[in-house]
């Protein structure tokens, strides 16, 4: 009997892990059995510890302590040192996650002694955890290798083994180890059936992904673990932790922030003070990183106090930094806060933060700048630029410069730094990871944009825009295009390049004879009018209702982004430049462009490059009709019999992949999808599903013209400017001309009606700029926009095809 | 976007009583949590409630825009809501459109941001956490109207 007991409860505890429901009824079963019957009180001191195992995996880590402290207590009266070992080695790893790993860490120095060789080499996978919330990851791998030799063939532990070491790793930048253990925990965890160990492992990968800066691949991995940890509330919260902490050191604390706010209260319910305490933490940066800072405030002191009573020394100084930052940001700023700001700096580099430490360092100078006190900016800011290479440093180096007046040195400086930004960058082919990878290099940028707007000239201010345009659009070194050249190309035409200082909006405007450089006011007003502007048109191409004016709103963002430059531009053909939120704005439908031939480039230099290049004449026109759509049938129809040889290409993603890296003019009409949050998910619907963005990275020798008749295809987010990610962005940056695509939701039968007259017009010979704000006058139809370079009439080079306005580009 | 919060579980009615039976003290955070609310009201304010928005047809869009409708008796509420990098963009129309002189406030539990609506109801206003909002139009004439509280999830 006594045996009996003894065994069930033992296959309670394996059992808890993999089946926590099934191992509480059995082990609660075992207890009923034993209070009388089991004399020495083994079976119950393993009983507890199964009951505590499985409520720790159903999330309720107090109670998991309590069974924990149960089960210790027994052993220890009925004299069984090594069973009161075995629930201590259990409780190290409930200890960690309560908020207490320096305590676990004793805790498993007690039961040590008393384990066998195989359970000290579970002990050591615990260790791990709490080494590793203690921000010593190097020790907490140790403990996982020397366990992976001795475990043998216990799967469960050498899957966790492998699981924390993969965490561990990851915390030291070692990706490619990471990954094998955590393909590894996989692999172990199907092949024995250990379905929730899948799903941890699983669960960590959003994390590694994000962290290697593979932001798709972390939301894809994320929707995934998110589904299969639904039953797991603690477990999911700290993946989603584990995700935020990625996205904020990949400039996206907005996106953080939501999942923290769902992760915050889910760890405090679960009591898992650990990692609540460090989700506090990354709230708090989040908070303060979106604006606002006395949320921000809050939640860095409960981190702080929270971290304290952990012995946290590592992170602790984290939280200061942050209660700072908050001062900095409502308050004037003051010498005690200067001395606390440098001090903190001390403390991060002590505890081995030194990105942060040389960020807030770089804070403290012009503090000290603001204060009047030289010595400390110049002492700091010396020692900032003599311990690089990073950013920090070029940033010291700049400002050291232009503070004696040396404003060629501090251009230098501010170029030298882009140059080693550009160059990592280079190394993602993806956009959108590129893009991210840059912004690294955003406050080197800025600095060199503040320097330039205060030479007062434009041409200076658009070289350094132009430069930053180019790290981040991943032409890998900071170039400004060649100003005569760019004047010479315009010809009659006018470039306006907006640009964003602070929260301020600057217009550089470049046209054959001169360089104007005008300060517009504040960014905020011009992009909540483009919101609304955007708003008015969807709305009335919804037609869901009364749809608002929009000629009020048009008018007055023209006031707002063109103000005295409007009488300037006269009837000029124009190539905007937009920045951040501008880059949604449908630019053609502003009054003054209404019947004037607009295009819109990610840069000065992209729109060079367009110019440069030379009509292809062996290509041929072809269209494709996606499903489900009443109009797109007759629309490719039409397109063939515009451009005498045109084909019709069957709506299936190999086939219209394939034919794009023949064609001259691909016209795709279909239903359109635009994803903001990972812009190179957008696509449009073919018949076996969406081409998306990503897909077009393949293609080798995009069309020269693009024509994406379907809704929002043109619509970007540029996380950096230079670098607008979207379908039509996808096009541009692979090689193709020009891409015409739709800002907005666009009718069906009314795109019909655009795009006939404006393939008349291309047929005829007019450029596809000009051919596009011919053909909106004409049918009233508007939403579309013509990108790249839009003065490059299509030459098919087939018989027949309109050439009589074709020009040399040169 | 959830219009409404999820209806009370079993567990959360049992604690409730417990409360209310004077078994538990109220946790300090709830009571601090309901003066919070307790300050968002708007004395004298009719409120607007949701309402279907039309389905878009013949365009060529894959998408479903995130559009709400908010309706009282005498006017209606249109929003629109986009997320860039979990901040939120919210654009809207009061219409018919409002005397001169329309305030709308997006409030937010911990933010609150004021526009003046344009001559034919338009406002926008752009990087609200998301979260719960709710729309207030301050009329010069008549009774302040508002949305009743809404989730943002991006």
């Amino acid at each position: 009997m006594i045996t009996d007991a003894v065994a069930a409860a033992e296959h309670a505890v394996n059992l808890s892990s993999r089946a926590p429901a099934r191992a509480l009824a059995l082990a609660r079963g075992v207890l009923r059995h034993v209070s009388a019957a089991d004399p020495h009180g083994e079976a119950a001191a393993i009983a507890y510890r199964a009951l505590a195992v499985a409520a720790r995996e159903l999330g309720d880590l107090p109670l998991a302590e309590e069974h924990l402290r149960q089960a210790v207590s027994i052993a220890v009266s009925a004299g069984l040192p090594h069973r009161a070992a075995q629930a201590r080695l259990s409780l190290v790893h409930i200890r960690t996650e309560l908020g207490h790993p320096q305590q676990a860490l004793t805790i498993a120095d007690a039961a040590e002694p008393h384990l066998t060789p195989v359970e000290v080499a579970k002990l050591g996978v615990h260790r791990a955890v709490a080494l590793a919330r203690l921000g010593r990851y190097a020790e907490a791998v140790g403990h996982c290798d020397r366990a992976v030799e001795a475990l043998g063939d216990d799967v469960g532990f050498l899957a966790g083994a492998m699981l924390n070491r993969g965490l561990a790793r990851v915390f030291l930048g070692d990706f490619e180890a990471a990954e094998a253990d955590l393909t590894r925990c996989v692999e172990l965890a199907r092949a024995a059936g250990l379905d929730h160990v899948l799903t941890l492992a699983e669960g960590n990968l959003p994390f590694l992904a994000a962290r290697r800066g593979d932001l798709p691949g972390a939301f894809t991995a994320y929707r995934r673990a998110e589904s299969s940890l639904a039953g797991y509330p603690e477990r999911l919260a700290t993946m989603r932790c584990d995700l935020a902490e990625a996205l904020i050191a990949a400039h996206l604390p907005g996106e953080a922030r939501v999942l923290l706010d769902l992760a915050v209260p889910e760890l405090a319910a679960a009591g898992a003070n650990t990692v609540l305490a460090e989700a506090r933490l990354l709230l708090a940066q989040a908070e303060l990183c979106t604006g606002d800072p006395h949320l921000a405030r809050q939640s860095a002191e409960r981190a702080a106090a929270d971290l304290a009573a952990q012995d946290r020394t590592v992170l602790a100084p984290l939280a200061t930094e942050i209660l700072l930052r908050v001062r900095l940001m409502l308050g004037p700023p003051t010498g005690e806060l200067l001395a606390e700001l440098l001090s903190c700096a001390e403390a991060l580099d002590a505890a081995g933060h030194r990105q942060s430490s040389r960020a807030l360092r770089f804070a403290g100078a012009e503090v000290a700048l603001q204060l009047g006190a030289r010595p400390t900016a110049d002492g700091q800011l010396a020692r900032l630029a003599s311990s690089g290479p990073d950013v920090v440093a070029r940033q010291a180096t700049a400002l050291r410069r232009a503070l004696a007046g040396d404003r060629r040195g501090a251009f230098a400086a501010v170029r030298a730094g882009l140059v080693e930004v550009g160059a990592n960058a280079t190394a993602f082919e993806d956009p959108m990871l590129r893009a991210h990878a840059v912004r690294a290099g955003e406050p080197l940028a800025r600095f060199g944009l503040a320097l330039a707007l205060k030479t007062g000239r434009g041409r200076t201010l658009l070289a350094w825009a132009e430069r930053w345009r180019a790290v981040a659009g991943g032409a890998g070194r900071p170039v400004a295009p060649d100003l005569d050249e760019l004047r010479t190309a315009l010809g009659d035409a006018a470039l306006v390049e907006f640009v964003r200082h602070t929260d301020e909006l600057v217009a550089v405007v470049v046209t054959r004879d001169r360089v104007m450089l005008r300060r517009l006011g504040p960014f905020a007003a011009a992009a909540e009018a483009t919101v609304r502007l955007r708003y008015g048109l969807r709305r009335a191409h919804l037609l869901d209702g009364r749809a608002p004016g929009l000629a009020g709103e048009a008018a007055l963002l023209e006031r707002l982004l063109f103000g005295s430059v409007r009488d300037r531009l006269d009837h000029r053909p124009l190539v905007i430049v937009p920045t951040g939120a501008l880059y949604t704005l449908p630019w053609p439908i502003l009054p003054m462009n209404s019947e004037r031939p607009v295009t819109v480039a990610a840069g000065a230099a992209a729109w060079l490059a367009g110019h440069r290049m030379r009509a292809v004449r062996e290509r041929g026109v072809v269209a494709v009709a996606g499903p489900g759509l009443r109009c797109a049938e007759a629309e490719a129809d039409m397109v063939r019999s515009c451009h005498p040889g045109a084909e019709r290409v069957a709506a299936l993603r190999a086939e219209v992949l394939a034919t794009l890296d023949r064609a001259h003019v691909a016209h795709l009409a279909a239903h359109g999808m635009f994803s903001p949050r990972s812009p190179l998910l957008s696509g449009i619907d073919l018949d076996d599903g969406p081409l998306m963005a990503y897909d077009l990275l393949r293609l080798r020798t995009p069309p020269p013209l693009v024509v994406l008749s379907a809704c929002d295809t043109g619509m970007a987010r540029a996380p950096a400017d230079g670098a607008p990610l979207g379908l039509a962005g996808t096009f541009l940056s692979l090689g193709s001309q020009c891409v015409v695509a739709s800002l907005v939701p666009v009718r069906d039968e009314e795109t019909l009606t655009l795009m006939t007259v404006f393939h008349g017009l291309l047929a005829a010979g007019h450029p596809p700029a000009q051919a596009l704000t011919m053909a909106s006058g004409k049918t009233g139809v508007d939403g579309f926009v013509c990108f790249g370079y839009g003065d490059q009439p299509v030459a098919t080079g087939r018989e027949g095809s309109a050439t009589q306005l074709d020009q040399d580009p040169t | 976007m959830t219009r409404h919060p999820p209806s009370i579980d079993d567990e959360s009615l049992i604690a409730a009583l417990r409360l209310t039976g004077g078994h538990d003290p109220v946790p300090a955070h709830v009571s601090a949590a309901a003066r919070a609310v307790y300050g968002l009201r708007m004395p004298g304010a009719t409120t607007a409630q949701p309402a279907a928005t039309p389905t878009p047809v013949g365009v060529r869009s894959a998408d479903e825009p995130r559009l709400l409708r908010f309706a009282a008796a005498e006017l209606t509420v249109d929003l629109e809501v986009t997320s860039m990098d979990g901040l939120v963009d919210l654009a809207g129309q009061v219409s018919p459109p409002p005397e001169a002189g329309t305030r709308v406030e997006v409030r937010t539990l911990h933010l609150t941001e004021s526009r003046e609506l344009s001559p034919t109801g338009q406002f926008a206003v752009t990087g609200l956490p998301p979260g719960w909002f709710s729309v207030v139009c301050h009329r010069p004439e008549h009774s302040s109207v508002a949305t009743s509280w809404t989730r943002i999830r991006p």
